[in-house]
């Protein structure tokens, strides 16, 4: 498993700066509260288990490329779109356009 | 539910491979190590993982192992490691 490195020598030095958060970092956070949220009527929408589960899942390089947040979005959307929550194909169309108009915009 | 292991009980972290969700690490398995602390009963992660949100409660334990026992080249034989363990990852080990 790509994600269980505990013990193992990584070439380097660890980089141990931290970051300043982009928005898009805090909004996906905002939304895992919110989804793990207990007090929502009906029940939290998922748990912090099946997305630590979603990141294990990835593919392997893909683990290792991603970012911290990156790794969260991912599996919050298969999680949601196997629970009937968001479609992931309009979801790819949206941000194919959303990156379509940004082009346009920004060209 | 009651805990099967006490503080200073040894115990030996089972040696299984399991595909999916688990929480205990892959170097702490097959360890011998002394419970610590008995947390208490919380649910199964290994469970919630994939969204089974009612199945029973399972213990969870700090159990310490020696650091020199878990990574022999570290070099620090008076250094510990102690690692959260749930109940069904643990073995006696004969007194």
């Amino acid at each position: 498993m790509s994600h269980d490195v505990g013990g193992q020598l990584v070439p380097g030095r660890i980089p141990r700066g931290q970051h300043p958060f982009m928005p898009w970092e805090m909004r996906v956070d905002a939304l895992m509260w919110v989804l793990t949220d207990p007090s929502r009527p009906g029940g939290p929408q998922m748990t912090v288990d099946e997305l630590r589960y979603g990141i294990e899942s990835l593919a392997p390089e893909d683990y290792r490329r991603l970012g911290y947040y990156e790794k969260w979005l991912l599996s919050m959307i298969e999680i949601l779109a196997r629970h009937g929550v968001v479609d992931a194909a309009a979801l790819e169309r949206r941000a194919h356009e959303i990156a379509l108009e940004r082009a346009h915009a920004h060209p | 539910m009651s805990a099967r292991f006490a503080p200073g009980d040894s115990v030996r972290v089972a040696h299984r491979g399991v595909a999916g969700h688990v929480r205990t690490p892959q170097y702490i398995r097959g360890r011998c190590g002394v419970v610590e602390q008995v947390h208490g009963a919380f649910r199964n992660p290994e469970h919630l993982a994939y969204g089974i949100r009612n199945g029973p409660a399972v213990e969870l334990y700090r159990v310490r192992f020696p650091l020199q026992d878990v990574w022999p080249s570290a070099d620090s034989s008076l250094d510990s490691l102690d690692v959260d363990l749930y109940e069904h990852w643990l073995e006696p080990v004969g007194a």
